[in-house]
């Protein structure tokens, strides 16, 4: 985290925060390459807000010209977790757009619930390497075809 | 780069000729197939709309549209399409 440029205060012990936190980092490495900017969860509070509590987004992303939700289903999350990340962006009724970091495509495309939301994107990426790569790649990739 | 338009259907990025349009999809929006699946459900004379994926999304997007045709983009393909792109636009063009 720290070379990451993100401020770590205390020790985490609890084996979930921690895997979030990883992934949190190795989320936020990536769009520090590319200089975007990139919130995480705990510096999204605004001061004359009450504090929300359970909310699943790891983030906030500034990404070609549109802001974002950062979500991210790893290892280990199971079905009530996908369906509690749809919840969460439905909380913004159709306000925000959402970006979701996942290895199972197949569960969001396919959810019995529909995962759209009535915004202008809601972006699924592999969480692998090579997503990461289309993801920063992306506008090149579509504009050869244009 | 390639002998197409942009779009006049809202669904999609390109048109290539009357009622041949193509969406490019190497992220997958899912408010747009959301909408092209209510699209392809709501309309019997619908038009022919090319995806333009990934290879591994394949099934799963046939699955969600059968009625739509899938172009699969392997990794090799993408990569000779940045190739590509960098030796025409260079990279001062380059954003996200």
């Amino acid at each position: 985290m720290l070379e990451n440029g993100f401020e770590v205060r205390n020790h985490c012990r609890n084996e979930n925060n921690m895997e979030r936190l990883n992934v949190i980092s190795d989320i936020a490495s990536c769009f520090i390459q590319d200089n975007l900017t990139f919130t995480p969860s705990w510096n999204m509070k605004k001061e004359d807000e009450p504090t929300t509590y359970s909310r699943r987004y790891i983030g906030n992303l500034d990404y070609n010209e549109e802001n974002f939700l950062v979500y991210a289903i790893y290892e280990g999350k199971d079905d009530k977790y996908v369906k509690s990340i749809y919840y969460d962006i439905r909380k913004e009724n159709g306000y925000a757009n959402a970006m979701i970091f996942t290895n199972n495509i197949e569960k969001i495309v396919l959810h019995e619930k529909g995962f759209y939301f009535g915004n202008k994107y809601t972006i699924l990426i592999p969480y692998h390497e090579y997503g990461k790569f289309l993801m920063r790649n992306n506008y090149a990739i579509r504009q050869v075809y244009i | 780069m390639y002998d197409v338009e942009l779009s006049d259907f809202r669904l999609a990025d390109l048109k290539i000729e009357d009622d041949n349009y193509v969406v490019i999809m190497t992220l997958i929006n899912m408010e747009i197939l959301a909408r092209l699946h209510y699209y392809f459900n709501e309309n019997d004379n619908y038009k022919n709309i090319y995806i333009f994926g990934l290879e591994e999304y394949e099934s799963v997007i046939k699955q969600y549209l059968p009625k739509c045709e899938y172009v699969s983009l392997s990794k090799r393909k993408i990569n000779e399409l940045l190739v590509k792109y960098r030796e025409t636009e260079g990279e001062d063009n380059e954003s996200l």
